[in-house]
């Protein structure tokens, strides 16, 4: 599946993690945002973050 | 504090009836009471504005031309699709689009000049929880706007009126009264800057269109109204006949405040 739409860059800057409202890191390869401190990753989707740790992947031990 | 970012049992029910309605939603145009409740707000072109709870962004692209920029939240995904391609369609650009819940804002505090609600409260499980996050993420001196239907400010009305609301829209929480509106907004850590409201005429029968004429919940709100015009209990949304149709009035109630210094912010 392509990567659909970038993310808005600003709105990259505004975003932090609901759970704990720290910083997130862009990981664009996987459309993704990781929360270190969540130890989530939350799926960008067609340029929309999805920003529920429902939706979130777990980091795995190595990431 | 502890906060849950999961999709509560709400939640799941808003964006199950929502995924339905979405494409309805869509098609809403701006009409004249919104535009009114615009009119009331005092934006600047370098506002940067959070509409929280958006559904399809109805709010937030009735004021895109008078502001910088305009993000957009809400837990439902078909109706963000749908507010997406209409502000395409209407060649605004000034939009960005996520996806979260307004209990638990996904933005750092400080963040917006100008943060807004509309035709959301009486969906939350918890609205103080959502004007805290709010509050939370406004920029000290920026506004913060909510604009909903306000339920009679006596409690008995006001619990009939909010179960003859939920017959109709099982989605349908709790309308606060403007003084409980007032007071949350208070205890949020904001300073009321004005409430005004306006009474909007609501014909029964295009009140919720998509629900069958045939349904339970349809009957059961409208045999409600029609108790209180022959002199039952009172349902706070006065009923009325007009040319052999239903009508009730609901009462939106526009709260602007403003986030002031640290030293109002608790209670």
């Amino acid at each position: 599946m392509s990567a659909g739409r970038d993310v808005d860059p600003k709105l990259l800057e505004l975003l932090v993690c609901p759970l704990t409202k720290t910083r997130l890191e862009y990981h664009r390869e996987r459309q993704e945002l990781v929360s270190r401190a969540a130890r989530l990753a939350y799926p960008i989707r067609d340029g929309i973050p999805i920003m529920l740790s429902d939706e979130a992947r777990e980091l795995g031990e190595d990431e | 504090m502890t906060q849950s970012n999961s999709v509560s049992e709400q939640q799941q029910a808003i964006r199950e009836e929502y995924r339905i309605q979405a494409p309805s939603w869509g098609d809403y145009d701006v009409d004249d009471d919104l535009r009114w409740v615009v009119e009331q707000i005092p934006l600047l072109p370098s506002h940067s504005v959070l509409d929280v709870a958006a559904g399809t962004g109805l709010f937030g692209r009735a004021l895109a031309h008078a502001v910088s920029s305009i993000t957009a939240v809400d837990i439902t995904p078909e109706m963000i699709e749908q507010g997406r391609k209409r502000a395409a369609k209407d060649g605004i650009r000034n939009m960005r689009w996520e996806l979260g819940s307004a209990e638990a804002l996904p933005f750092t505090d400080e963040s917006f000049d100008l943060v807004m609600s509309r035709y959301a409260i009486h969906h939350f499980a918890d609205p103080h929880a959502v004007l805290r996050e709010m509050c939370r993420v406004c920029k000290t001196g920026g506004l913060v706007v909510n604009v909903d239907m306000v339920s009679d400010e006596n409690s008995a009305v006001a619990a009939h009126q909010n179960a003859v609301e939920r017959m109709i829209d099982s989605t349908h929480t709790m309308m606060l009264s403007p003084s409980q509106l007032a007071r949350s907004t208070t205890q949020a850590g904001l300073t009321m800057r004005s409430y005004l409201s306006r009474e909007v005429r609501v014909k029964f029968d295009e009140w919720q269109p998509h629900v069958s004429q045939q349904s339970e919940a349809y009957r059961s709100s409208r045999r409600a109204l029609e108790a209180e015009l022959s002199g039952g209990r009172k349902t706070g949304m006065q009923p009325f006949v007009e040319g052999g149709e239903l009508y009730f009035i609901h009462v939106w109630g526009v709260m602007i405040a403003r986030k002031n210094e640290r030293e109002s912010a608790i209670e």
